[in-house]
């Protein structure tokens, strides 16, 4: 009987930490076969990057995510290493109220992509994720090099009105009515100015290739 | 009260200033016609803002400042005003003149990438004397949990004037002449969230008066990112040239302030970021400022070292460790509040830092570590550090505290530590320890982000 309880356990624990690994936000770099890392840029793939309920719920509120993305290539073998090649661009997802759905842009080169939309934030995801080839140039043959991906992710248009609106009507307003705890308001308050100076409005994701030399 | 004032502060102090977002030159793709300018705020003019002075303190509390801004393009230039009122939390929002203050701007902007700028403003604001030491939040911070304040404080109230020309390589250089009064301020009841019944630490007086302010200000930002730089400089180098009239506080200075100053002052504050490999960085920041010609800085121009910011092995305004290289003062010179009252100041900051095996964390990062919907990632990286630096007065060699204009104390005489930390992504936990002054216990303390 305890083996079995144990076999339970174990079996529960493995498929919450499947699940978990699979909700968990990923950002890839995907190299190009060996042969093409002089001609070839890599391809960016990601995971669950804004179907997350904070996210939905802030996009269903008129609220748009801004995906800025930024590659560098570094050269490595000196004392130092230097970033020889940048890339940005950005992508963007709105939720139209109208027509109830998520519509996806990707801005690079001053120029805009419209992606789709779409009635699930699952399929706009999945377009955010769809492999993108990066917009930087691969290095040199024999160039010692590593490419290095940071995303950041923030809502727009939430500006420090809204912000303290928002936490006026949500957290403050039942407390100073009299329907909630003062000391629990001012505790949340608190929490809520450790989530804003640790960067917590802001999402960031940083990836980074292996050091390989074409 | 309590309430209201730690309501508004939790709301503003965090806020951050919204983002333009940028895109490079990179390879074309196919394109729709679709314009997403309008949703990456291009067509924001403007309107009624409110936002907080990004600080809290002892003297203001939380600045909370609003009023209408607007910007626009004019022909080739972008325009921006600004008209702020300022209304300061300390003594319960209390109306009076010392909690009221204005920020009114105004600058016409040519060149996107590269150009110039030409600007004025009027200003009646508190200003920290030596702002370089340490970075918001870690100081607003300390002072709304902690009641501990790391800066002084006074007011400037004035009209300044500017020209600016910046390069796309993030170079910009200033030069602007203002006419100010300044002014000594006070410690105010000021809300904090544990150590109420405390007193707060005393604001010192500085030398009031009016004066005219000529500068010529570098500012240079290479650095790949903000937040966490692996390379690149920043570096802050300032001239000023003073003439006025200050208030005669040498009786309360112990030093010679005459009633017509005229003073020139330079301030180099350079930090260079280098990865040495995908995991490893090594940084450095060089800090130097004084008198340089004239009559002495009066004492909100003067300088100190010590504390989280500059030397964390040394308690901040720390005495009575032989000569009192930190702030400067004479023995028989002690002010109230122990001000900065060095002519000159040389600080060295050299860390290593080394990103760790994050595997270790995982367990904490599988769902990220959730505080009121956002999730923070653990990112840890150990940081191993040195500090050296001092301060010293100009004049007639005295000791190991005052050097003549031309010389520099000796290397023997500088306050050092040794420390190091966990940089946890989110927030670092270090411990220093001093070396020069080996009976001095060893300092724990916690900073947002990085520690320069």
């Amino acid at each position: 009987m305890a083996t079995r309880r144990h076999l339970a356990l174990i079996a529960t624990l493995a498929f919450s930490a499947a699940r978990a690994e699979a909700q968990k936000p990923q950002l890839m770099l995907v190299m190009p076969e060996p042969a093409l890392l002089a001609t070839e840029p890599p391809s960016i793939r990601s995971a669950s990057l804004i179907d997350d309920g904070a996210m939905l719920d802030l996009l269903r509120n008129g609220f748009p995510a801004h995906l800025h993305y930024k590659l560098e290539r570094w050269s490595t073998g000196g004392f130092f290493d230097d970033v020889t090649a940048v890339a940005e661009w950005d992508a963007v997802v709105r939720y139209d109220a109208l027509g109830k759905v998520f519509q996806v842009y990707r801005v690079a080169a001053n120029k805009t992509t419209y992606l789709g939309s779409f009635s699930d934030i699952n399929l706009a995801e999945a377009a955010i994720d769809a492999p993108f080839p990066a917009p930087i140039r691969p290095p040199k043959p024999g160039k010692k090099s590593y490419y290095n991906l940071v995303l950041e992710i923030e809502t727009l248009s939430l500006t420090e009105l809204d912000e303290v609106e928002r936490w006026l009507r949500g957290e403050l307003k039942p407390a100073v009515r009299g329907k909630k705890n003062p000391g629990t308001a001012v505790g949340r308050g608190v929490r809520t100015v450790m989530v804003r100076l640790l960067g917590g409005e802001k999402r960031r994701y940083e990836t980074r290739s292996g050091t390989f030399r074409p | 009260m309590k309430i209201r004032i730690a309501a508004l502060v939790c709301a503003a102090l965090a806020t951050q200033p919204p983002r333009v977002a940028t895109a490079q030159n990179t390879t074309t793709r196919q394109d729709s016609t679709v314009d997403m300018r309008s949703i990456l705020h291009e067509e924001d003019h403007g309107g009624l803002r409110i936002t907080s002075g990004k600080t809290y303190n002892r003297v203001e509390g939380l600045p909370v400042l609003f009023g209408p801004t607007y910007r626009n393009r004019i022909g080739s230039a972008d325009l921006s005003l600004s008209a702020f009122g300022i209304l300061r939390s300390a003594q319960a929002f209390h109306w009076d003149a010392d909690n009221i203050g204005h920020k009114v701007t105004a600058e016409l902007r040519y060149g996107r990438r590269r150009g110039f700028s030409f600007g004025a403003e009027s200003f009646d604001v508190v200003a920290p004397i030596e702002p370089w030491q340490l970075n918001e939040p870690d100081a607003g911070l300390a002072a709304f949990f902690l009641k501990r304040d790391y800066f002084d404080y006074f007011g400037r109230h004035g009209t300044r004037g500017y020209v600016s020309a910046f390069t796309a390589g993030g170079a910009t250089i200033t030069a602007g002449f203002s006419d100010e009064r300044w002014s000594s301020r006070s410690a105010r009841d000021v809300f904090t969230l544990f150590r109420d019944n405390d007193n707060w630490r005393i604001n010192p007086q500085i030398n009031d008066g009016r004066v005219h302010v000529a500068s010529l200000n570098f500012d240079l930002d290479t650095r790949t990112s903000e937040i966490n730089p692996w390379a690149g400089w920043l570096i802050n180098a300032n001239y000023e040239h003073a003439t006025g009239v200050t208030t005669d506080a040498s009786a309360r200075a112990g030093t010679a302030i005459s009633r017509d100053a005229s003073y020139g002052r330079g301030f180099v504050d350079i930090r260079r970021y280098n990865r040495i490999s995908p995991k490893r960085q090594i940084n450095g920041r060089l800090v130097l400022g004084g008198w340089l010609h004239g009559d002495e800085l009066p004492l909100e121009r003067r300088f100190s070292v010590g504390g989280i910011g500059t030397l964390p092995g040394f308690d901040f305004r720390r005495v009575g460790i032989g000569t009192d290289v930190g702030q400067c003062a004479a023995d028989n010179s002690r002010l109230e509040g122990r001000p900065a009252q060095c002519s000159r100041v040389a600080l060295a900051q050299v860390e290593y830092r080394h990103e760790l095996v994050s595997e270790l964390f995982d367990v904490f990062n599988r769902n990220g570590i959730r505080v009121r919907g956002a999730v923070f990632r653990v990112k840890p990286t150990a940081v191993v550090f040195v500090d050296a630096g001092r301060g010293w007065l100009v004049g007639e060699r005295q000791g190991t505290l005052r050097y003549p204009s031309g010389a520099v104390p000796g290397f023997d005489t500088f306050r050092t530590d040794v420390g190091g930390g966990l940089d946890l992504g989110l927030l670092g936990i270090y411990v220093a320890k001093a070396v020069s002054s080996s009976k001095e216990p060893a300092n724990f303390f916690v900073r947002i982000r990085d520690r320069f």
